[in-house]
């Protein structure tokens, strides 16, 4: 059960604390029942010295933690229950090495610390919140520091700067204190969300290190003002946390419940631990390294005590799937995968999913040719399960819903020419779909325009992708030529990594029909890869990448409409690989089809507004569909169907166009009532409106709110507008028709002249610098910037 | 802070004739009337619909939190006295949001006078700066009438915050909270945090918090906590209140989340069946008597342990299975533990019945320490049979 190199003593009770001296040759364990010193051999742990003995064995010998003088090599002091602090010497002759018994403390004293550079400075920190500096010397307290918070719960002397130590509390605050100034801290600030139960200082950073209950290990930079570097999310309250010697960005922590392991993280890679050591089998209470980085000392409540060596960790991350998404800034995203079976990938749920806004999921892998798979497999046993999907939108602009809320007009015309308008702008975002919608409303709803629609409208800009209604393969020829050139090492350490890159399978895209989606058509590979964390690597950075992508084929793929060319004289459309062909015939009653399959219910009852055919497409590209003439059936009534269209869109995630459509409708609005309720009218507005806000389009929501008709979304406007004041010196938000209290005593000065003002005074609502009202007003005709040199650019009246 | 060395502290805030007497008194009609007006009082303050009375129903009427949606706004100053049924003694005033301190007919010396704690709630999912403008304001009210108040903020709802956010509004609040206090002048005023949520156990464990502060016996608890889970082998141990299931004591060790809520769950369990099936007679009201124990075994090999201390506390301890293999030592210390509780509170009663001045005489520090060291000699005693 136990590796033969790690050694283990078990003991008669479970030990709180252990401690080294200073050559790391010897250790001591404290806890109820146990107070021993061992030396550390080769292969064994030797008593040399049980401490808990003599016929009084008070609380006194009940410690909840120890330390080992950093100076003097027979020095200890251990912190009781009882709140005793207690020094040992182990020099004394005779049985009781107790030396001194300082009960100053009234309540649990939590940690004691000795002073890294003065031998007789000793400091505890207790349960009633107060730190007591004792001198060993006078055998009495030096200073006594009040914190004003909850227990204390660590106190750790700063390497770096010989009079500062560290306290951290209860409540989540960490102070700073000067060991000489016991009035005030020098600083405090809230860590955690909970209590704080251990710090550390790095050995050469200025960072401290602390844990806390809300199951995190936070890293501070503690030079300047506290800033926090690093977060580590762990599995459980964590109880202690230790640098790792020589090693920038290592941690070793354990847990206060439940989880029994020794976890060492690298600060970067905040989520899986480097290694972990899982000897023991109860929580684990304190480690200690031993002075090199490649062993340490643990002690636990199963009383066990172990030196782990660091060759023998286990090491997560090798037991991990390595599974990668990434977000692009263009809303992109991918996913990579291993070890999911090919043939799954096609029941695969998520991937019939339609993500409205993100565009179609590809998987590569599991589309390619039997042959290819195999040779894959052959080549690269190990990830030829990988999948790497990715959910694109590029292509277009970064967000073409966004682009078109900025261009979209929603009032001031007759609804026909807003909707030709708004239709126009779709389709410049080749949101053809929405486009479409726009056309059936200028139809409906509008003077049809006597004109010859190819013609007379400028043609969209020709798509960079290309429509194709059925997946069709390629052949995968470059098999062989992929598979050299795609072998990169991308591991983290220059240690072989094992990445495999799936040669992408040429998608012949289809527009999406809702227009939601961009052109894929890019290859893509994928790569599972297994770091393997080099333990001897001290400084290592993560991969940028962890896939390096293949550039992307050209995406324009012609010749593949041949199948389709014949449907689309009979105006049927019917894109998406799974659609059946039977979606193009719906529309067989003299109209077109125009929507996707699942939009079958509603475009075939499109017919009835407006007759559409589809311009031919002539370079192998599906142009639009163009509304050819309206043939307003006198016995249709286009406004259920129109609400119906407008549900769907909502459905498919398309706010903007329902609340878009149904705004541009104005007096025509009241028509589609009856199919769509008051709460859904509401709650596209609001979710538009939401929507705007969450891109900045401020303006834009605020043309929604005023063109709404709801009162409930109209009083917006009026109800949620707060205006508030900041002080123009210094910031603060001041109250209300109110001086700023701080700066209070402060004349304003004119920025242009430097004098006070008295009078009027004029500024800039953006940068609030301004100064006398003449001043600014020469100052403006003459430039943009404002006087204050701030670089704002400002504008008066 | 340092509870001992200030012994003024909470000395001043009680009233000079407040007993602690859940031993010898049994819904004692004459004496409550007596004390009514000078019980220690925490005040719940804050503006309107930051959640005062639903902290209130939740942690002291065991109103179950979604319940609390349907709470109308308070209109009235809400007394509430907790004295009938717990140990500690005290009113929770929970005022309406909309009343404002500075109001001369607002008598602010009588109701701050004999406050114990002032609890400032601030609605974290809304925005603070209103909040903190009357926290400053009536803490600074507050200090004036009564220095020796203890204010608390429970910043409120965070149930509804990720975690970062938390952290940020907690350290602003935090921050501008005292820079606000120290514009004001005072510097010595010392504000506590607490993040809560009725939907967890959050707002018990900050409550527990400001009630442990109001009980000057609460290190000698403490104390005697420790030494019991130390010679029983026992993980941890808390002193609950039996109707509201806050904590009184606990023993040194870090308090873990799970742990508190297990003992909470536990003393539900116990209440339910007990009303449930250990009424005597139809007059009893409280089926909760020295009789009342619990043991309830976790198949991940721990042990909770539930006794009777009085009719107002009772004892949760968690410990390992293979330690309650000789529950009688645990039992006998268990009783060594509740006759030092007992003594401990029987000393603050002479103290009070023979008018001695409880400023010299009753300071915590005299009873801490012979309450620790009989019970000391008991446990040792207990020892060797626990080796």
């Amino acid at each position: 059960m136990i590796p033969s190199n790690t050694i283990c003593v078990s003991e008669e009770g479970p030990a709180n604390a252990l401690a080294l001296n200073k050559d790391a040759t010897q250790v001591v364990i404290a806890g109820r029942n146990v107070f021993k010193v061992f030396s550390i051999e080769e292969n064994d742990f030797t008593e040399v010295c049980n401490l808990r003995v003599g016929k009084n064995l008070n609380l006194n010998f009940s410690s909840i933690d120890v330390a080992w003088s950093t100076i003097e090599e027979n020095t200890l002091a251990t912190a009781a229950t009882n709140g005793a602090v207690v020094v040992w010497n182990l020099g004394r002759s005779g049985r009781s090495k107790q030396e001194h018994v300082f009960s100053d403390h009234k309540r649990t004293v939590n940690k004691v610390s000795f002073h890294l550079t003065e031998p007789a400075l000793l400091i505890s920190g207790s349960q009633d919140g107060m730190m007591k500096c004792f001198d060993l010397r006078m055998k009495e307290v030096a200073r006594t520091f009040i914190s004003n918070t909850e227990s204390i719960r660590d106190v750790q002397f700063s390497p770096h700067q010989a009079h500062t130590f560290a306290a951290v509390s209860e409540n989540g605050n960490v102070q700073l204190w000067d060991v000489r100034r016991h009035e005030r801290c020098l600083q405090q600030f809230t860590a955690h969300s909970g209590p704080v139960f251990a710090c550390d200082w790095h050995s050469e950073m200025p960072w401290l290190a602390t844990a806390s209950r809300d199951k995190t290990i936070k890293v501070w930079d503690i030079h300047a003002k506290p800033n926090l570097e690093h977060t580590i999310y762990t599995i459980a309250s964590v109880g202690h946390v230790k640098w790792r010697p020589q090693k920038k960005y290592q941690v070793a922590s354990c847990a206060l419940v439940l989880d029994c392991a020794v976890h060492v993280w690298d600060v970067r890679r905040p989520h899986v631990p480097l290694a972990t050591f899982a000897e023991h089998r109860d929580v684990t209470t304190a480690i200690a390294w031993q002075n090199d980085p490649n062993t340490f000392l643990s002690t636990s409540r199963d009383c066990s005590l172990y030196r782990h060596r660091f060759s023998e960790a286990a090491h997560p991350v090798l037991w991990a799937n390595p599974h990668g998404v990434c977000v692009s800034a263009r809303g992109d995203v991918t996913h990579a995968a291993p070890d999911c079976p090919l043939p799954a990938l096609h029941t695969n749920p998520a991937s019939d999913r339609y993500v409205p806004g993100l565009g179609r999921k590809q998987p590569t892998a599991g589309s390619l040719r039997p042959q290819a798979q195999a040779a894959l497999e052959r080549l690269f046993p190990g990830g030829a399960a990988s999948i790497l999907t990715r959910y694109s939108g590029e292509g277009r602009p970064p967000c073409c819903v966004v682009a078109c809320a900025k261009e979209y007009k929603m009032r001031g015309l007759p609804t026909h020419e807003l909707a030709e308008h708004n239709a126009k702008v779709a389709r410049a975002y080749n949101r053809h779909m929405v486009g479409h919608v726009w056309e059936v409303v200028r139809c409906v709803y509008g003077r049809p325009p006597p004109r010859e629609p190819p013609e007379r409208e400028p043609p969209p800009p020709p798509p960079a992708h290309t429509n194709s209604n059925a997946v069709e393969e390629e052949p995968l020829e470059e098999v062989e030529q992929w598979a050299e050139t795609q072998f990169h090492n991308s591991g983290v350490l220059g240690m072989p990594t094992l990445s495999i890159y799936i040669p992408p399978h040429k998608y012949k895209i289809r527009h999406d029909a809702t227009g939601a989606c961009g052109p894929e058509g890019s290859g893509w590979v994928s790569a599972a890869s297994a770091h393997y964390v080099d333990v001897e690597t001290a400084d290592w950075t993560l991969p940028e990448e962890a896939f390096p992508l293949r550039a992307p084929p050209p995406a324009h793929q012609p010749s593949i409409l041949d199948t389709t060319h014949g449907r689309t004289a009979a105006g049927g459309a019917s894109p998406g690989g799974s659609s059946s062909p039977g979606s193009g015939s719906s529309g067989s009653n003299g109209s077109a089809c125009t929507a996707p399959p699942n939009l079958e219910q509603t475009s075939s009852a499109y017919p009835g507004a407006a007759t559409l055919c589809r311009a031919q497409p002539e370079e192998g590209e599906s142009g639009p569909l163009w509304v050819v003439h309206e043939a307003l059936r006198p016995h249709v009534e286009p406004a259920p169907l129109l609400a119906l269209a407008l549900r769907h869109h909502a459905d498919l995630g398309d706010v903007q166009t329902a609340a878009l459509v149904m705004i541009v409708l104005h007096e025509h609005r009241s028509d589609l009532f009856p199919y769509i309720d008051e709460g859904l009218q509401e709650h596209w507005l609001l979710g538009y409106i939401e929507f705007l806000q969450k891109h900045k389009l401020w303006n834009v929501a605020t043309e929604v709110v005023r063109c709404a008709w709801l009162s409930s979304v109209w009083s917006l406007s009026q109800q949620s507008s707060s205006v508030t004041v900041c002080c123009g010196r210094c910031g603060r938000r001041a109250r209300p028709r109110a001086m700023c209290d701080r700066c209070l005593p402060h004349p304003d000065l004119c920025a242009v002249c430097r004098q006070v003002v008295r009078g009027l005074y004029a500024w800039c609502q953006g940068c609030s610098h301004g100064g006398h009202l003449e001043h600014m007003r020469q100052w403006m005709e003459k430039h943009q910037l404002c006087p204050a040199g701030c670089g704002h650019h400002c504008q008066l009246g | 802070m340092s509870y001992q060395d200030d012994p003024n502290g909470y000395v001043g805030s009680f009233p000079k004739d407040f007993t602690y007497g859940p031993f010898e008194q049994n819904g004692d009609g004459d004496s409550s009337s007596l004390q009514d007006d000078h019980k220690p009082r925490i005040l719940l303050r804050g503006l309107r619909r930051s959640g005062k009375s639903s902290i209130q129903k939740v942690v002291f009427h065991k109103m179950s939190p979604n319940e609390t949606w349907f709470l109308e706004s308070t209109n009235q100053m809400v007394k509430d006295d907790i004295n009938n049924s717990s140990l500690v003694q005290f009113q929770i005033w929970d005022f309406p949001g909309q009343i404002d301190f500075l109001d001369p007919t607002f008598d602010s010396d009588t109701i701050l006078g004999g406050c114990g704690a002032l609890v400032f709630v601030i609605d974290a999912q809304d925005d603070y700066q209103d909040a903190l403008d009357k926290l400053q304001l009536t803490v600074t009210k507050a200090y004036r009438v009564n220095s020796n108040i203890k204010s608390e903020v429970f910043i409120h709802k965070v149930d509804g915050l990720n975690d970062d956010y938390k952290m940020d509004s907690q350290g602003d609040i935090h921050h501008r909270a005292t820079d606000d206090l120290a514009e004001a002048g005072l510097h010595h005023v010392h504000l506590s945090f607490h993040l809560t949520s009725i939907y967890d156990h959050s707002i018990f464990e900050a409550f527990s918090k400001v009630v442990q502060k109001l009980i000057p016996q609460w290190p000698t608890l403490e104390n005697l906590l420790n030494i019991l889970i130390s010679n029983s082998g026992i993980e941890k141990a808390f002193l609950l209140d039996v109707v509201s299931r806050i904590y009184i004591a606990t023993d040194s060790s870090p308090v873990d989340m799970q742990s508190y809520e297990l003992g909470c769950d536990m003393m539900d369990v116990v209440m339910d069946i007990s009303c449930i099936y250990g009424m005597v007679d139809e007059t009893e009201t409280n089926t909760f008597n020295n009789e009342s124990s619990s043991l309830i075994k976790l198949n991940n090999g721990t042990v909770l342990y539930l006794r009777e201390v009085n009719k107002f506390l009772a004892l949760v301890c968690i410990l390992r299975e293979e330690n309650f293999q000789k529950q009688g030592v645990i039992d006998y210390n268990f009783l060594c533990f509740r006759h030092a509780i007992t003594q401990v509170f029987e000393l603050r009663n002479k103290c009070q019945s023979s008018g001695t001045d409880r400023r010299r005489s009753g300071t915590p520090d005299a009873v801490p320490n012979g309450a620790a060291d009989s019970t000391e000699s008991t446990s040792d005693h207990s020892q060797p049979q626990l080796a």
